[in-house]
Parts: structure tokens; C-alpha cells; sequence
């Protein structure tokens, strides 16, 4: 496998993912006092309501919390921050992370989609119940 | 003799020199004869090839620089922007003349700018923002009072209880020394955060319709080349609006140059993730919060309602 030691723009994505946890995990996020636009509008939730809570909440260790927020803001923060690690080690070993194929990054991004409405469609219904 | 293509850099064989078509994508191209003599003398003279990084080694004939093309002249392989050419043009000057490129001629710019070199496009576009930013929250600091007893007035004049100003003045006197200096330190961070994500954002778009042959590369590098523009936030009152719209017409340009994906897909990438911003609401206020200086923050600490001298 190719060796290399540059800086690119994985990293500074596994660097956001490790700006995100410490920001959930050490700053009081939950104490901003924020109405979405959104619910306030409708009465409904927006597709990300519930994201901070799923951050801050699988920060703390309290993964059934951090689902029952924001199911996609779990699977997202769980991804982002298992990210950080592995390029860590990618990093550190000098390796270089395998580019995606065309057809498999377009299917991921349908996948980002659909995972969204599913989200959207649970926060929904969580709402209504 | 081997030749690459500008528009879909493939490489082909070719045995002549001229006017001839891409075997691969059927555009038009000119491969110029290194042995002729040179055909225009009245031209400015083309600034430097780029010193560093690989070339198409199999092209004929010098690189032109970023001087501007004469009218009909066939277009330039890939090459460095100035800006990442910075150690040898000086870091001000490769600034300001890769954002006239940039904000100026987004398609010409995008077109040939060389698409591996994503940091000098982030590191661009982080400057552009923080001093934008920085020059915003300092007016904002400066002219708090000034905004708080203009509201006041105008509540008054249009009759008491008949005007929410409430929210308006909490936000001016959180505008306190700490908050603005906490906000100084946070504005690279998130100009950062802002750069890596909108890039991310939009090129799952682009995925979706096919519009990224070239890779998360190329939409990084729009992004950050665009992001320059946002240096015009140092406007008072109207540069956050200005700058956003400038940064869609030069992104959408610039992504579809560079992307080689025609402007409507370009337009949907850059577009769609606005309109879909009204459905994510508090994804939005956390992105627009880091744009605006870390804004969303306001609020957390209990400091004393001071605003601005």
C-alpha cells in the first residue's frame, strides 16, 4: 500500500470530528437556549432538530439518549469520531486511506439521503406519538 | 507525441501539431509547435510557468500564466493558482492577484487552476473569511450602543408595545468585550469548520447527479478559492448579503468549470443546500452561527450587559 505523510483533506475531516466531540463533550451546548424556526413555525421538527442533543448525549456515553434524539445525529456523530481514530492510526502508520470509487461514493450519497428522510420521517413520528 | 486534453485531461496520441480534436471528448484543441516562431509580439508578455508541482510533461510549448488570453485563443492546461505559488510571488501580492482571478473571472480561474492543491484553496479562503469576519465583528462591537438607543428611539416612535425589540437588544448587549474577544479567537476555527463543511455538502450533491467526475478535490478547491470573497463582509450592513450571493455566482461558475459539469448541475449543488437549509433549521443556525462568529454561543456566559464604547 502507497505511504504517505500529507495532510489532506480526510484529516481535516477526522479534525472536525475531533473538534466535534470535545465541543459535545466539554462545552454546554444544551444550555443554549434555541427554538428552531422551524418547530416554532409548524410545530413540527426540522430534519436536524435533535442533532445537538445526539451529539452531546453519545459524548457522555449515553447511546439509547443519544438515538431517541436524533437517530441520525447518533449514526453521525458515531461515524465522524470512529473516523478521526482510524485516520489517526493512518496517520501515524504513514498509510494512505483508499479512494472510493465512483459508483460506491454516489450510492453513499443516496445513502446520506435516504438515511436524512428516515431520520426526518422518525422525528416526525416521534413528535406525533 | 503524447498530448492532454484541457477540458477532460485525458491523454492521447496525436503526430501533428494544431487545431484537432480530443479523441475522447470531441473538444476542440490546439496543440502549439514548439518550433514556431512566436505569433503574437504585441501581447504582454505571459507571467512565469508555475515552478512547482508536476506538469503535463508531453505538452508542447510553454505554460502562459494567469496573463489574459487573447480572444480566441485556445485554452491553457491545469496550472498552480498564484496563491499556491506564494513562497515565490510574495504571500500579498499571489493574494490579491488570485482573488481577481477568483472573484472576478471565477470560470476562466476555475477552469485552469490546478485541482490537487486543496490547501492553499483552504488556507485562501480562511483568510478571506476570518479577516472579513473580523473586520464585521468589530463594527458590530463598535456600533452596539449606537444600534441599542437607535432601536430604542424607533420602538418609541412607532408606540410602545406595538414593536418586539426585546430580542434585538438582548443580542446588543450580549455583545460584550469577552464575547468579542472569545469571538476573534473562535473566527478561524469556524471559518475552517464552514470551508470543509460547505464543500462536503455541496459535492454530495454533485454526486447525486453525476456532477463530479473530478473528485471531492476540485469542489474543495472551488470552495476555498470562492470562499475569497467573503473578504467583502467587511462592508458595514450590507456585506454579509453580498457576499453570499457573490460567493453562489462564483461558486456555481467555478464548480462547474472545474467539475467540467455544465452550469445547471452546478447551480443545483450550490442552490439546493439553501433551500434545503429552511428544512434544517438548527443544522442551518449552527453552520450560519459559525459563519457569523461563533454567535450561536451568545448568551452562555452570565457576563455583565455591557456593549461596545
Amino acid at each position: 500500500m502507497e505511504t504517505t505523510r500529507r495532510f489532506g483533506h480526510e484529516d481535516a475531516f477526522a479534525a472536525i470530528g475531533v473538534l466535534s466531540f470535545l465541543a459535545a463533550r466539554f462545552m454546554p451546548l444544551l444550555q443554549l437556549h434555541y427554538v428552531c424556526p422551524f418547530k416554532a413555525l409548524t410545530g413540527l421538527p426540522c430534519a436536524t432538530c435533535g442533532m445537538t442533543h445526539a451529539f452531546v448525549y453519545l459524548a457522555h456515553g449515553k447511546l439509547a439518549a443519544a438515538a431517541r434524539a436524533s437517530p441520525l445525529g447518533a449514526l453521525l456523530a458515531a461515524g465522524f469520531w470512529l473516523f478521526a481514530i482510524v485516520d489517526g492510526v493512518r496517520l501515524a502508520a504513514g498509510l494512505s486511506l483508499p479512494s472510493l470509487r465512483p459508483q460506491v461514493a454516489r450510492a453513499l450519497a443516496w445513502g446520506c439521503v435516504a438515511a436524512f428522510l428516515a431520520n426526518w420521517a422518525f422525528l416526525m413520528l416521534a413528535q406525533l406519538a | 507525441m503524447r498530448a492532454r486534453c484541457y477540458r477532460c485531461q485525458n491523454t492521447f496520441e496525436t503526430d501533428r501539431f494544431g487545431t484537432q480534436r480530443c479523441p475522447n471528448c470531441g473538444s476542440e484543441i490546439h496543440l502549439p509547435d514548439p518550433s514556431a516562431p512566436p505569433a503574437v509580439q504585441s501581447e504582454p508578455a505571459p507571467a512565469p510557468a508555475p515552478a512547482g508541482g508536476p506538469q503535463p510533461e508531453s505538452f508542447p510549448g510553454p505554460l502562459p500564466g494567469w496573463a489574459p488570453l487573447p480572444h480566441g485563443a485556445p485554452s491553457v492546461p491545469e496550472q498552480s493558482a498564484p496563491f499556491a505559488e506564494r513562497a515565490q510571488r510574495g504571500f500579498v501580492s499571489s493574494y490579491v492577484e488570485t482573488w481577481k482571478l477568483a472573484a472576478l473571472e471565477p470560470a476562466r480561474f476555475f477552469r485552469q487552476v490546478r485541482i490537487s492543491e486543496t490547501g492553499s484553496a483552504v488556507l485562501f479562503g480562511l483568510i478571506a473569511v476570518t479577516l472579513g469576519l473580523w473586520a464585521s465583528l468589530t463594527f458590530r462591537y463598535l456600533s452596539a450602543n449606537a444600534t441599542m438607543s437607535f432601536v430604542t428611539q424607533f420602538t418609541r416612535w412607532m408606540g410602545e408595545g406595538r414593536l418586539e425589540n426585546g430580542p434585538l437588544l438582548q443580542m446588543m448587549r450580549a455583545m460584550t468585550l469577552s464575547y468579542f474577544l472569545g469571538s476573534l479567537v473562535a473566527t478561524p476555527i469556524a471559518a475552517f469548520l464552514v470551508i470543509i463543511l460547505t464543500a462536503a455538502v455541496f459535492h454530495i450533491v454533485l454526486l447525486l447527479v453525476r456532477g463530479a467526475p473530478r473528485g471531492f478535490e476540485s469542489t474543495l478547491t472551488v470552495v476555498g478559492y470562492a470562499y475569497g470573497v467573503f473578504i467583502v463582509q467587511a462592508l458595514p450592513v450590507c456585506g454579509g448579503v453580498a457576499a453570499i450571493l457573490w460567493f453562489a455566482i462564483a461558486a456555481i461558475h467555478g464548480i462547474s468549470e472545474s467539475q467540467r459539469c455544465g452550469t445547471a448541475k452546478a447551480a443545483f449543488a450550490v442552490l439546493t443546500p439553501a433551500l434545503l437549509a429552511c428544512l434544517c433549521s438548527c443544522a442551518a443556525a449552527v453552520l450560519g452561527g459559525l459563519a457569523a462568529g461563533v454567535s450561536s454561543l451568545r448568551g452562555v456566559g452570565n457576563g455583565p450587559p455591557s456593549t461596545g464604547i
